[in-house]
């Protein structure tokens, strides 16, 4: 594990039950480190395997091999005594800012809940701690005696990162935070992740579709595709050089805001075989994006190697392909 | 112009007594793509249910007129408008799995959309619905007639939806967000799909997206909704190289796209747009403009025609040559700074 990692997890797998007796590898043997202070962003599709991944970090799933160590001490090897301090360390924002919040609770004992639950202080303390917390989000005072229900997205969005913030965590997942948000919305709270974690030195694992978004607040980044990181690097390299087939197309299929462009970039995508809702191979010995892949769908080694995480020479980024560079 | 195939004239929505779409008017010529973009509570999608008469109480029309050719929509009875809908109008929308009856395989709701306006023999219909599956890009369409929706991938589904849409050869697609739900390598295959097939078949669209991206690539004009209004309606390239009215530019400058500035604050707008029925006087979108003045608020601002675009706001944004085709190249004037914003936290 590196020296400057807050979160390190290795060789981590999760399988579940699916129909027919078979097995749905939902993480397959992902490693990441997210470097101290910095956002480490995950991005993939739906059924990539990103939230499977953070539920295991978060330990709300068991994961089924694999270790996740936070600052250093492997989680599952902990006493439950333990792991409960720990929690208070490692906290979550999820997608649906009304959906995770309690309706018939008050703002204040929103916020609140977590200083109660962890017995911190008396209750003048833990309201005194609830006001701070609403000026850090920049939250009106008088926010505290509404209800879920009166407050727009955003605002409950950052409801959500106050009570997130109440215990003083060092790490916190931020699973799509932004991603039900409108575009004024997600720029505001966007900036709002930035300053809080310039503020309070703040680690995140910032889970999200939204390769724009991902690319604005992460440092590091992994690409997910069914169940293994196919690409991950550094921000600048990974944009400016993706060396995976996969990471190219998902660069390639995102929209932008610009009529002559975009419509050159949706000619081109109509004509790349990888862009595809056709269903995938099933998982054998051979590399698991070949079926889309416009470099190594008719190569025998891509057929019958699955491809490692290692780094290649066009690049400054690690990819899983055997001819890693060859799209870009 | 041609005549318009549609013509939506003074649209007036609300939910009890409380107005959302507060007056909107639009035409749509042959083969048109135009695309209606805002936030959620802009009204864009109660626009589109409400010219497909799918209104359900408390939400009402309170007026204006949707002219399909010469016929008022809004002035039909529910046996008329069921022969009009999906003949000549039709819409898709954002779930294709809440869209689909569950229990009915996909052949069969097709037959059905036939069905409807098309009277046609059992066997001439089935094979009418397998040239469509096969049309909308589903592998062996034939086989794929007797399957049933869930056995289909999310962007299979859409795909099924659009044949179903466009089974009976309608002048106007309405399409409500049709790719939000779907991943992104998925979502540009079904907007090339329903770019090609309305092409290939002249139907005019009406694409309601919040993703300016999708709209970029896809329509020829664009129209910017606000608090139930239109605030800005131009052609595409135009409305991209040089928005007028400081919403547009702001919802531009804020969208987070793989050309951002990753190094500082994103211009933000700060605030929350307003909730029905607290919409304040005059300009919607004063409390949140950053060149609002004191008479925007004195009285409603009408819609003027500004160098070909129509624009709502008595400040809107100069015409700048030197403004760059790319709004990442324009984050400027119009968007407030984060210092700015800094303790403006309702939002």
């Amino acid at each position: 594990m590196p020296e400057a990692a807050l979160l390190s997890v290795k060789d981590l797998v999760k399988v579940f039950p699916s129909r027919e007796g078979k097995e749905l590898r939902a993480v397959d043997g992902v490693s990441i480190d997210v470097r101290r202070g910095s956002t480490f962003g995950l991005v993939g599709e739906s059924g990539s395997g990103k939230s499977t991944l953070s539920r295991c970090i978060l330990r709300l799933l068991r994961p089924d091999a694999g270790t996740v160590s936070f600052d250093g001490q492997d989680m599952a090897s902990m006493s439950a005594a333990r792991v409960r301090r720990l929690r208070s360390r490692i906290q979550v924002v999820f997608q649906d800012p009304h959906g995770s919040l309690n309706r018939s609770k008050a703002v204040s004992d929103i916020v609140g809940a977590p200083l109660a639950a962890h017995r911190s202080g008396n209750r003048a303390a833990r309201s005194a701690r609830v006001a701070e917390l609403l000026d850090l989000v920049q939250l009106p005072a008088a926010m505290a005696a509404r209800k879920p229900r009166e407050l727009s997205g955003g605002q409950a969005q950052r409801v959500a990162i106050a009570r997130a913030l109440a215990l003083n965590p060092d790490f916190v997942v931020l699973d799509e935070a932004v991603s039900a948000l409108d575009v004024s919305v997600r720029a505001q709270i966007l900036n709002l992740l930035r300053e809080l974690q310039g503020e309070l030195g703040l680690t995140y694992l910032f889970i999200s579709h939204d390769l724009g978004v991902v690319r604005y607040i992460s440092q590091d980044i992994a690409v997910m595709y069914r169940g293994r990181i196919i690409e991950v690097g550094p921000r600048e390299q990974l944009f400016a050089a993706p060396q995976h087939p996969y990471t190219r197309l998902l660069l390639d299929a995102v929209p932008i805001a610009d009529p002559s462009r975009q419509r050159a970039r949706m000619r081109l995508l109509g004509e790349q075989t990888g862009a595809s809702d056709r269903p995938d191979l099933p998982d054998d010995a051979g590399c698991r994006f070949r079926s889309r892949c416009p470099v190594g769908a008719d190569r025998e080694r891509c057929a019958t190697e699955d491809p490692r995480l290692e780094p290649h020479a066009a690049g400054g980024t690690l990819a899983a392909c055997h001819y890693a560079g060859e799209i870009s | 112009m041609t005549a318009p195939v549609l013509d939506v004239r003074d649209l007036q929505v609300a939910i009890g007594t409380t107005p959302v779409v507060r007056g909107i008017s639009f035409q749509l010529a042959p083969g048109e793509r135009l695309g209606l973009v805002g936030e959620s509570g802009s009204g864009k999608s109660l626009t589109a249910l409400s010219i497909m008469g799918l209104n359900r109480d408390p939400i009402r029309v309170s007026g204006g007129q949707v002219m399909l050719g010469g016929t008022d929509l809004l002035g039909l009875s529910r046996a008329e408008l069921d022969r009009v809908r999906g003949a000549r109008i039709s819409m898709i929308y954002q779930d294709p799995a809440s869209s689909l009856n569950p229990l009915m395989t996909v052949g069969a709701q097709i037959v059905e959309a036939i069905n409807l306006h098309d009277k046609v023999e059992r066997g001439q219909a089935r094979a009418r619905a397998a040239d469509l599956l096969g049309d909308v890009g589903v592998p062996n369409p034939r086989q794929r007639l007797d399957a049933y929706p869930h056995e289909f991938s999310g962007g299979m589904r859409q795909r099924v939806m659009i044949a179903i849409a466009l089974a009976c050869q309608p002048e106007v697609l309405l399409c409500d967000e049709p790719t939000t739900a779907l991943d992104v390598t998925t979502q540009s295959l079904v907007i090339n799909l329903i770019d090609r097939l309305c092409s290939e078949r002249g139907v005019a669209t009406v694409l309601i997206t919040h993703d300016l991206g999708v709209a970029a690539g896809f329509c020829d004009n664009i129209a910017v909704m606000y608090a139930g209004q239109l605030v800005e309606q131009s052609s595409t390239g135009t409305l991209f190289a040089n928005a007028r009215h400081p919403y547009s530019h702001a919802l531009m400058s804020a969208t987070v796209d793989l050309g951002v500035d990753v190094t500082t604050a994103l211009p933000a707008i700060a605030g929350q747009p307003p909730l029905p029925g607290t919409i304040p006087r005059g300009c919607s979108f004063r409390p949140r403009c950053p060149r609002a003045v004191e008479a925007c608020a004195d009285e409603p601002i009408d819609l003027l025609s500004l160098d070909g675009s129509l624009v709502r706001c008595i400040r809107p944004i100069s015409s700048d040559p030197g403004s760059g085709t790319h709004p990442g190249t324009a984050r400027d004037a119009a968007v407030d700074t984060p210092a700015a914003q800094e303790r403006m936290p309702n939002a």
